[in-house]
């Protein structure tokens, strides 16, 4: 296992996966990230990340699906892991610690 | 719809099979999309582009992760065989370094040319109308940029496809503003200038800028020169003869080339629109269609050829130029500013391919020969498991190792050689230089790393596919005497001497022609003579004045200065019914045969106070032989012009009246006073400094605005044959190289040779073989060779060098002694190396040779 530490990238990817259920793959990945945050990543980079939080344990994969834009292949499908809700919510908590530690003056 | 095959291939072979469907899918998913929202092509670009992206490690298969590994090996293998064979990796790199440096020098000068007159965005759809004449001797067509002014309404009111024409006219004047003079070569234009030859304004207004009469536009250079900081716009300032101008704007430097090249823009309506259009201010017309069948419009322009008789004579005509064919294009005469023609740019790229594929060819020869040497090392490779593939793939990639560093040498030499390079007068004359930055050009970074893995291949594929091939068994023999590949490596250095024989040639004949050119008798006395250019002075004053001058011992005025320039030509009947025949002229007053000391043969001279517009002439002898004029008495005759008969008074004798490139034929001298353009000065018993001194003092009290300008005449006549001298340089640099490159090459494979012989010279020796019979047995087959380049060679040479003399008006003649002069250096340059290193083993001690046998 690599580092337990989730990237912003990873972060904002295994959120794009868990978001769209069980509809998550590439180029809907991709799509949603556009729509969502406007920011441009190319289609290697998202399955690069896939794979990298495959690896470690964060998301499952399974083909299913297919339809003839894609030349009759089927969809490299994600969805989010028992470990990776964990690791999700873990980062989420982590941060609402430290807003709520932030002292009301710091902000005004 | 799919992506495209070959990029699949890569992706098929190089992604894990488990993550290739959804990759694949994904991306022709996304190609879908684009593909209706951009189009099919630039989909497919981008779905290529895409998957390249999927070329990381993350995606690569897991198995062939060891190939890395393989790779890596690879390297480390071929740095070990390069330093293990310092020899010969030094001979491949020098050779190619030095062959890549010329041919990177190529690519940037190509590179810089390609992209002239690109930044105009209708580069595809401009063409430019120009007319045609017969050369001098009525054999081909040349090609004139000019044409007649009202070409461009006549097309306008033919073809509704047309969508707009602009018209240039030449311009040499100066600009006048309080005491400062100085001279600029610009262009008349019309107001839609700017939009269609794609240029910009710094300040000013474009669509107006040269709308009114009396409009100039500056070029950077120019309005700094005459503003310095101050700004321009909104000034007035005086043109030469034409009055005074308004500043309109300020023209922005284009970041690339054009061939419309000029100081300064004249509003079209300054200038009245002249009729003639063969005289040195021409107009050159353009058009823009981009629906248009250019034969169509040259089918038109052949109708209006009776239009022209003054100017267009029987068999000539019009053609229809494209922008893009205007550099690298045939060459055409009169062109407003410098372009390339295409057979300038042959000649070096083959002079560079030529070398290149010599430095290939060692690679080549010198890879197969050393292959022996290596062979247990393959052997040993294939006993453990080394598929062809491998060893091909290893001995590639030594290719590539020697060629990649011989490039960063290259490259490093370039650096040096770039601004020596640029530094050539024959470079700087025709705005040769190259300006591109190397560094920040990725593009072309990218063409000289593509050119060198080429480069590579060229040189590292058949040695590898050879070593590849052999089996195991027989690399393993301990018999491998027989060198291998000997045919072929023979005849690649048959290639390389041949090459070497042809250039020493050419080179040979180039440094004579440029010596032919200094050592050229003139016909005239060059010495203690100066010119100065007339201009608005009152020449027949300034002439009394200086002839007061106790040094100057004459003064005389022409129209041209002799064996400087090309004189214009007119046509002329010789006889009453013979076809009218181009004839130089040459207009000079009564002391001009005095001044430049050329002697009257036959006949009278003009007389002081001749009647201008009387049309009398004298000639030349060659013109006296064309016309069979042999005796005094059949002077004055009479010869039939376009512009009435001419009186013919004196013959005079064969001078060089123009630039040596043009054989100075048949001659007019005629009495024009408004053509002169130049009062040549003799003097005696001074100094060229102290005669300009006396000069300037009294060209000072006639023009006081123009600087004062003087060329003498010695100095003026060494300069310009110079530059051919530098041409002589290059020539000899370039042939010089090829011959240092054959021969490290030829020593290379002679050493090869005297290793693979040692033994038997050893056992020879010892039977009693004496040392010059043991020289022929090992240089014998090198002679041969040498032998059958010099029969195929010399020729070769001769007819070449036949051929570009030829188109000279001087030409030395390539005759035997130049060819045998060649065929002994290249013989003497390959003996050092035969004959050092055969002498070298024939006399090594045979108990060394055979100590272990």
């Amino acid at each position: 296992m690599k580092g337990t530490n989730l990237g912003e990238l990873e972060e904002l990817v295994m959120l794009t996966v868990a978001m769209l259920f069980d509809d998550a793959y590439g180029v809907a990945i991709q799509k949603a990230i556009k729509e969502k945050c406007n920011r441009s990543i190319s289609i290697s980079t998202v399955h690069a990340v896939l794979y990298r939080l495959d690896e470690k344990g964060y998301v499952t994969s399974r083909y299913d699906g297919s339809s003839p834009e894609r030349g009759g292949r089927r969809k490299h499908l994600f969805r989010v892991t028992m470990a990776g809700q964990k690791v999700l919510e873990q980062t989420r908590s982590m941060r609402n610690d430290i807003w709520d530690a932030i002292p009301k003056v710091a902000f005004e | 719809m799919k992506g495209p095959a070959f990029i699949n291939w890569l992706l098929e072979r190089f992604c894990d099979p488990r993550l290739l469907e959804g990759i694949q899918g994904d991306l022709e998913e996304k190609l879908h999309e684009r593909a209706a929202q951009t189009g099919r092509f630039k989909a497919k670009l981008l779905y290529a582009f895409q998957a390249l992206g999927f070329m990381r490690l993350k995606f690569l298969r897991k198995n062939s992760k060891s190939n890395f590994h393989m790779v890596n090996h690879y390297f480390t293998s071929a740095v070990r065989s390069i330093k293990k064979q310092r020899v010969f990796s030094a001979i491949h790199i020098f050779g190619l370094a030095t062959s890549m440096t010329l041919c990177l020098l190529m690519i940037l000068f190509y590179m810089d040319q390609r992209g002239m007159d690109k930044h105009n965005e209708h580069y595809e759809t401009t063409y430019r109308v120009i007319s045609t004449e017969y050369n001098e001797n009525r054999d081909r067509d040349d090609r004139l940029a000019r044409s007649p002014y009202d070409i461009p309404d006549r097309l306008k009111g033919n073809f509704d496809q047309i969508e707009t024409t602009s018209r240039l006219r030449n311009v040499r004047s100066e600009v006048r503003l309080q005491s400062k003079v100085i001279e600029f070569s610009g262009l008349f234009a019309e107001s839609n200038f700017f939009s269609f030859f794609g240029f910009e304004l710094q300040s000013g207004n474009e669509p107006t800028a040269l709308q009114h009469p009396n409009s100039i536009v500056l070029s950077e250079e120019l309005a700094s020169k005459v503003f310095g900081e101050n700004d321009p716009t909104g000034q007035l300032i005086e043109i030469g003869e034409m009055g005074s101008f308004q500043v309109t704007g300020v023209s922005k430097e284009l970041s690339g080339r054009s061939h419309v090249q000029f100081d300064a823009l004249l509003s079209m309506t300054s200038q009245e629109p002249q009729t003639t259009w063969t005289g040195k201010d021409a107009y050159y017309n353009y058009f823009r269609a981009s629906q248009v069948d250019p034969t169509s419009i040259e089918g038109f322009l052949a109708t209006l050829r009776p239009l022209y008789p003054n100017d267009l004579q029987a068999g000539r005509g019009f053609e229809v130029q494209r922008l893009s064919d205007i550099n690298f294009g045939t060459i055409v005469r009169y062109e407003i500013g410098f372009v390339t023609p295409n057979f300038v740019f042959w000649f070096l790229a083959i002079l560079a391919a030529v070398i290149m594929l010599s430095a290939c060819f060692n690679y080549i020869g010198l890879s197969i020969a050393q292959s022996l040497k290596r062979a247990k090392e393959i052997g040993i490779r294939k006993i453990m498991g080394a598929g062809k593939k491998s060893v091909i793939f290893q001995f590639l990639i030594e290719a590539q190792v020697t060629v990649l560093v011989s490039w960063v040498i290259a490259i490093a030499l370039l650096m040096v050689l770039l601004p020596i390079f640029n530094d050539l007068k024959v470079l700087r004359d025709i705005q040769g230089q190259i300006d591109i930055s190397v560094w920040s050009n990725a593009s072309l970074l990218l063409y000289f790393l593509g050119f060198a893995v080429f480069i590579g291949l060229i040189a590292g594929g058949y040695p590898s596919w050879y070593v590849g091939k052999v089996a195991f068994q027989q690399s393993l023999k301990k018999s491998g005497k027989k060198a291998p590949g000997i045919v072929l490596r023979k005849s690649l250095v048959l290639i390389q001497y041949i090459a070497s024989v042809v250039f020493i040639i050419t080179a040979i004949v180039v440094s004579r022609q440029s010596n032919h050119f200094f050592e050229m008798e003139y016909g005239f006395e060059k010495e203690h003579l100066a010119s100065i250019e007339i201009k608005d002075a009152p020449y027949e004053a300034l002439r009394n004045e200086l002839l007061k001058q106790s040094n100057i011992t004459s003064v005389s005025l022409s129209s041209s200065l002799p064996a400087l320039e090309v004189v214009p030509r007119i046509e002329v009947r010789l006889t009453e019914n013979s076809e009218p025949r181009p004839v130089s002229t040459f207009s000079v007053n009564q002391d001009f045969l005095n001044n430049f000391d050329i002697s009257l043969t036959m006949g009278e001279n003009f007389r002081k106070g001749q009647k201008p517009n009387q049309k009398v002439a004298m000639i030349n002898a060659a013109m006296a032989q064309e016309l069979s004029l042999s005796a005094a008495h059949q002077l004055p005759m009479t010869l039939k012009s376009k512009s009435g008969p001419i009186k013919i008074i004196g013959v005079v004798e064969d001078f060089k009246y123009q630039f040596l490139f043009v054989e100075s034929g048949p001659l007019l001298l005629t009495y024009e006073p408004e053509k002169f353009q130049y009062l040549n000065i003799k003097y005696a018993n001074l100094e060229n400094h102290e005669a300009e001194e006396i000069i300037a003092a009294n060209w000072r009290e006639f023009d006081k605005i123009h600087p004062f300008e003087i060329s003498h005449y010695d100095y003026e006549i060494d300069d310009i044959y110079a530059e051919f001298e530098d041409i002589a340089k290059i020539v000899g640099l370039i042939a010089s190289l090829a011959i240092i490159i054959a021969c490290i090459g030829q020593f290379g494979m002679i050493l090869h040779h005297v290793e693979l012989k040692t033994k038997e010279v050893g056992v020879r020796k010892v039977l009693g073989s004496g040392v010059p019979q043991l020289v022929v047995l090992l240089s014998r087959s090198f002679y041969g060779l040498i032998v059958i380049s010099l029969l195929i060679g010399g020729p070769a040479a001769w007819f070449l060098n036949k051929a570009w003399t030829s188109s000279i008006g001087y030409a030395v003649e390539v005759d035997w002694t130049i060819v045998t002069l060649g065929i002994v250096m290249v013989v003497a340059l390959a003996s050092i190396s035969i004959l050092w290193l055969t002498v070298k083993a024939a006399n090594t001690n045979p108990v060394k040779t055979l100590r272990y046998e």
